[in-house]
């Protein structure tokens, strides 16, 4: 009796078998590929480069120079390793993580990368402003399946970059990666045909984007760690600043939400949101979902996003186009926080559910189908651009910058302790 | 006659099982009927390199919210009278929820780095990857149960019965038991949401170990003797983690987790009840 999915297990047999073949096929010997570049913590004078190598090699180093400069500097790669995974060992290629540090702010670098008497093409990389100037960012996820939509959407993401810089609007400085990038995140043969493609992004005149990359549901095991540059057991939770007056918190719902990252969120938010006029966060499962059900996100950290005035939250996973109102103590309120998302890299869609609470006033700013958000943060707003692929612009908002709460009021009352008192004003 | 029978007393075995099974097809319906959210939607719509069959997704959420109909049908019909084909229809149906969890690759992943033999035998990882049928056994096992129980009332318990609902419901918290060895997550955050965020997670983690320790024991503990405790405590923990979902979701997103969670301890009840009547009725005849 022929099962009745006898077409689809005929459709996985090309997969199962060419994957492999295809990746190895894009790494020959110690020749540097899948080039990428990741980003954690100051943006404006550090970045890791990563590369990828058939063959072990001996030695593996950057050359790179700012722009202008006649010198080159090498710096060591300090993380290099074979991959782990499900692939036999000889066929596991080798990761090669360079960590530079002591770079200039806003600068262009030029970079290439060697192993041993290889190496690769010459590409090149912003460095955040240090002053304030406008920024943008890539948001995206869900890259997992559709592999002909992710690499479309790769090539969207290095066109937007070059057309961007061309028009002498704010320079795109990373992409922020909510998370879901394979479907197997154990296998490293779907990671490695993910690197493959992400190669895609990069532009013509070797413009790297840096990736900002948060876990996913599907991201399973230590390949993550190893091909981000994240400690082997890392939590996946951190801090990034893109320029003085915009951090991103990066948040991983694929483990406790409410205990160590909680306490380490409320931390960062206390120490740094008013800090910087733009505060946003991004991370995979939704707090307010358009299809699924909410996260531990909603009941972790949404209450820490509304005490602190977070300005807005990327959310993946749910494989649509949402948009939320300003949500505060489960009601609409203008005071409160958007959530925008939620992944459309290539994975198939599905339709939001715009008859949920949160996603009635804006049904028309929901819908299905592969897009990137483009946030861009000025002085005055940051707005919020939602594109198709294709470059149809469907959706636009702007939120404008909210004020710190005054902390000022101390107030001594005869015979009781004393208290400290916050107006929070907006 | 049944009346001379020292097993007459049976009868409320029979609704313990009646209302367990009714309660956890309400929780399925009403999970089912939010649409698009459970493992049937990623079986039926999911593309194809995800285990899914790809289907159009308003096929898929048709498929789901028939099987939703189905089961508050079930609901109502087992209270009423426990058919036999209804009771097998409720177990297929669960078994097709499980293996769309298997086939999509939802649930808990096991860390086979932690057992000796490795992650690189794909004999282990493809064992490991049937967790969620025994953390689900218990779920399948009641509309069998229930069969079986109907089918041997009042002549007294068959074999048959007590050691489907002893397997099952050791599979469940074995189960559990290593999900909570290995620290997952959610459970994790139950935990801590639970104390209300006064528990670290240090602590939350160190008490799961424990959990996970006496839940392997008491799961073997089941299949090897009868011992009134442990099924007591069964049933008890078996309610404790189920509505533990309401205190993590709150009660309209959690009180249907915890409704069809209601064969952990539907299950091991019927055994306390079972033991301590089938005990009672033997000092009756000696």
């Amino acid at each position: 009796m022929i099962p009745s999915n006898f077409p689809g297990v005929l459709g996985i047999l090309p997969f199962l078998f060419l994957t492999p073949l295809a990746s190895a096929a894009s790494l020959e010997g110690v020749t540097p590929g899948q080039v990428r570049m990741v980003w954690k913590g100051d943006t404006s004078t550090t970045a890791t480069l990563s590369w990828t190598t058939a063959e072990k090699g001996r030695k593996h180093r950057v050359k790179l120079r700012a722009e202008g400069d006649d010198d080159w500097t090498t710096v060591a790669c300090q993380r290099s390793g074979q991959f782990g995974g499900t692939l036999p060992i000889e066929q596991r290629p080798f990761f090669h993580h360079a960590r530079l540090t002591g770079l200039e702010p806003a600068t262009k670098y030029q970079i290439v990368c060697q192993s041993d008497q290889k190496a690769s093409r010459e590409y090149f990389f912003l460095t955040a402003p240090t002053k304030e100037e406008p920024v943008a960012v890539l948001f995206g996820g869900d890259s997992r399946s559709g592999l002909d939509a992710r690499k479309k959407v790769n090539r969207m993401i290095a066109r937007m970059v070059a057309e961007q810089s061309a028009a002498g609007r704010p320079a795109i400085l990373a992409f922020v990666h909510g998370g879901d990038y394979i479907v197997d995140g154990r296998k490293l043969e779907q990671w490695l045909v993910w690197l493959t493609d992400h190669e895609l992004t990069i532009g013509g005149n070797g413009r790297l984007l840096p990736i900002i990359p948060a876990r996913g549901n599907h991201d399973l095991g230590p390949l993550f760690n190893e091909i981000f540059d994240f400690p082997k057991r890392d939590g996946n939770y951190y801090a990034t600043d893109l320029g003085p007056e915009v951090r991103l918190a990066t948040l991983n719902t694929e483990v406790a939400a409410a205990g160590d990252q909680r306490k380490w969120l409320a931390s960062e938010l206390s120490d740094e949101r008013w800090d910087h006029r733009w505060y946003f966060c991004q991370y995979h499962r939704p707090a307010f979902p358009a299809v699924k059900f909410p996260s531990s996100a909603l009941t972790s950290w949404v209450p820490l996003f509304e005490e602190h005035h977070v300005d807005l939250v990327c959310e993946a996973d749910g494989h649509n186009i949402k948009r939320t109102p300003p949500i505060k103590g489960t009601k609409v309120d203008p005071t409160g926080v958007v959530y925008i998302g939620e992944g459309g890299l290539g994975v198939g869609h599905r339709v939001p559910i715009t008859s949920r609470w949160y996603l009635q006033e804006t049904a028309e700013h929901c819908s299905a189908g592969h897009h990137l958000h483009l946030l861009t943060f000025s002085a005055e707003r940051l707005n919020v651009r939602v594109i198709r692929l294709g470059g149809k612009v469907f959706d636009e908002f702007a939120l404008l910058p909210r004020q710190a709460p005054e902390k000022t009021a101390v107030v001594v009352q005869p015979g009781s302790r004393e208290r400290e008192l916050e107006a929070v004003s907006q | 006659m049944q009346s001379d029978s020292p097993y007459r007393s049976l009868a409320p075995l029979r609704w313990i099982l009646r209302i367990g099974l009714a309660v956890q097809c309400a929780g399925h319906a009403y999970w089912l009927a939010l649409g698009g959210m459970s493992p049937l939607m990623s079986l039926f719509w999911g593309q194809r390199d995800t285990g899914g069959l790809a289907l159009s997704e308003t096929t898929a959420l048709g498929i789901e919210a028939g099987f939703a109909w189905f089961f508050a049908a079930a609901a109502l019909i087992v209270l009423v009278r426990p058919w036999r084909g209804v009771l097998l229809a409720i177990a297929g149906c669960q078994l097709l929820l499980v293996t769309a969890m298997w086939r999509t690759g939802q649930g808990f992943a096991l860390d086979l780095s932690a057992i000796p033999v490795g992650s690189w035998s794909p004999g282990v990882a493809w064992v490991a990857s049937l967790l969620p049928f025994a953390a689900h056994l218990a779920r399948v096992a009641l509309p069998l149960v229930l069969l079986l129980v109907e089918r041997s009332l009042p002549g007294g318990l068959s074999r048959m019965a007590e050691w489907t609902a002893r397997v099952a419901i050791a599979c469940t918290f074995a189960a559990h038991g290593l999900e909570a060895v290995q620290h997952n997550f959610e459970f994790i955050n139950m935990l801590i949401v639970s104390s209300r965020h006064s528990m670290s997670e240090g602590m939350a983690t160190r008490l799961l170990t424990a959990i996970g320790a006496i839940d392997l024991l008491v799961a073997l503990l089941v299949v090897s003797r009868r011992i009134h405790s442990v099924a007591w405590y069964m049933a008890f923990w078996g309610l404790v983690t189920a509505l533990a979902r309401i205190s993590l979701l709150g009660w309209s997103g959690g009180w249907f987790h915890a409704a069809s969670r209601a064969a952990h301890f539907v299950l091991p009840l019927m055994l306390a009840f079972w033991w301590n009547l089938d005990r009672s009725a033997r000092r009756t005849v000696e």
